[in-house]
């Protein structure tokens, strides 16, 4: 009977434990909410500058006209890529590679956090580099015996790709098929006007087995295409060339990017990174 | 010989129940301070969705102003203006230039000494010039 005291002193102190624990458990978690919360303005700070840096890089001019249409039915996109290349390789597209250099030099100075690489899109075998995705595709300018050659590199099936070239006055006199590998794994074409308005036209299926090399000549220049492979020769002559490629449907959009890692946010000391990946289109 | 005098206030033999009656105090001191301090945490921690809000905001007209060409040739008249008809009521913004060579200042209100401010920075071309910007945005 006179038990009962300290019966409910026991009970209350229980009672009053549990609301201690309850509370250190709820101090704990807002805690860790309220840091959370402020990781993700960190974020929301420096996706912002990153985006704004995409941005200023997208308003370069980059000397190639890049232009994708998309059926909406079937989600296909036809892409192309349009430049008039009249230098050599060392000369390639000076104007916009000085534009991102001095960009480079602004942005490493007004933000410590940032550095670029632009090795990946200037260096001595590579020019200014563009990246298809999802398909993988690598559009590129490099150095082949002093020249600047058009490369494409795909390692995707793409139904249909070649060339528009407009060339100078009396160059084009026909399309010339140098070797015969005749088949079906690619329709590949070229359209080839002189300045005087006559065109001539190519469309074949090509056979892209291991081994197989289909190369054609077009007045000056020469056409490579092998597996994984097309390559522009303009033997240094004053070419408009407009690559174009049937991209099949791989469920995501088509884009056209700088190589990833141009450059790098590096926030330490909240521990946020980002490896750039820049879009053109 | 007088009984020693205890000073249990006519609770003799009642031990259990001040004991209680001293938890019980202790309990609502607990609870009291248990709810005054989730009052605080709860206070600080609407904060940031506020920030984020605001920074997103900031970040927003950067962006339209950026994409309308506003910065490509500076006229602080102009951007103010747009800033005034197109900037909801209950927001107040400064952007000022913070690295390059670029001079922009432009302020739709009074900067508040007494609310949260927040700030962002960004990077744009004007006249092919390479600057940063920095903006603050609070609620009025």
């Amino acid at each position: 009977m006179n038990n009962k005291g300290i019966f409910f002193t026991f009970g209350a102190l229980f009672l009053a434990m549990l609301i201690l624990a309850l509370s250190i458990l709820g101090t704990s978690t807002l805690n860790q909410a309220n840091l959370r919360l402020l990781e993700a303005g960190s974020f929301a700070r420096v996706y912002s500058l990153d985006k704004s840096l995409q941005r200023v890089i997208n308003n370069l001019d980059e000397g190639i006209d890049i232009l994708v249409i998309t059926n909406n039915d079937t989600g296909n996109s036809n892409i192309t890529l349009s430049e008039t290349l009249d230098t050599n390789f060392e000369a390639y597209n000076t104007e916009f590679l000085t534009n991102i250099e001095n960009l480079a030099s602004f942005i490493e100075s007004d933000e410590e956090k940032i550095k670029f690489n632009l090795s990946l899109i200037n260096n001595e075998t590579e020019k200014v580099p563009l990246i298809i995705k999802p398909h993988n595709i690598k559009y590129t300018h490099m150095m082949k015996n002093n020249e600047n050659f058009i490369v494409v590199y795909f390692t995707e099936s793409i139904p249909s790709l070649g060339f528009d070239l407009t060339l100078p006055n009396s160059q084009v006199a026909s399309i010339d098929w140098q070797n015969d590998y005749p088949g079906s794994d690619v329709t590949f074409y070229i359209n080839a006007t002189g300045q005087n308005g006559i065109t001539y036209s190519l469309e074949e299926g090509l056979s892209l087995a291991e081994g197989d090399v289909n190369k054609f000549k077009v007045g000056p220049t020469f056409i490579t295409v092998k597996e994984g492979y097309l390559e522009l020769d303009r033997a240094n002559t004053l070419v408009q060339s407009t690559f174009g490629a049937s991209l099949p449907y791989l469920n995501d959009m088509v884009t056209v990017n700088y190589p990833e890692g141009l450059y790098k946010i590096n926030f330490t000391e909240t521990g946020i990174f980002i490896n750039s990946t820049i879009r053109v289109l | 010989m007088a009984p020693k005098q205890s000073w249990n206030f006519g609770f003799k033999d009642k031990k259990g129940f001040v004991f209680t009656l001293d938890v019980l105090i202790a309990l609502v001191l607990v609870v009291g301070i248990l709810f005054t301090s989730s009052y605080f945490i709860n206070k600080k921690i609407q904060d940031p969705y506020i920030s984020l809000q605001l920074m997103h905001i900031g970040s927003d007209f950067i962006n339209l102003l950026d994409n309308q060409g506003y910065f490509n040739d500076i006229n602080h008249d102009k951007i103010k203006s747009y800033l005034d008809t197109n900037l909801p009521s209950q927001y107040g913004m400064h952007i000022q230039n913070s690295g390059g060579s670029c001079v922009l200042d432009v302020q739709t209100d009074t900067l508040p000494s007494n609310k949260k401010i927040v700030s962002g920075k960004e990077f744009f071309i004007s006249n092919g010039n390479f600057c940063s910007l920095k903006y603050e945005v609070w609620l009025k």
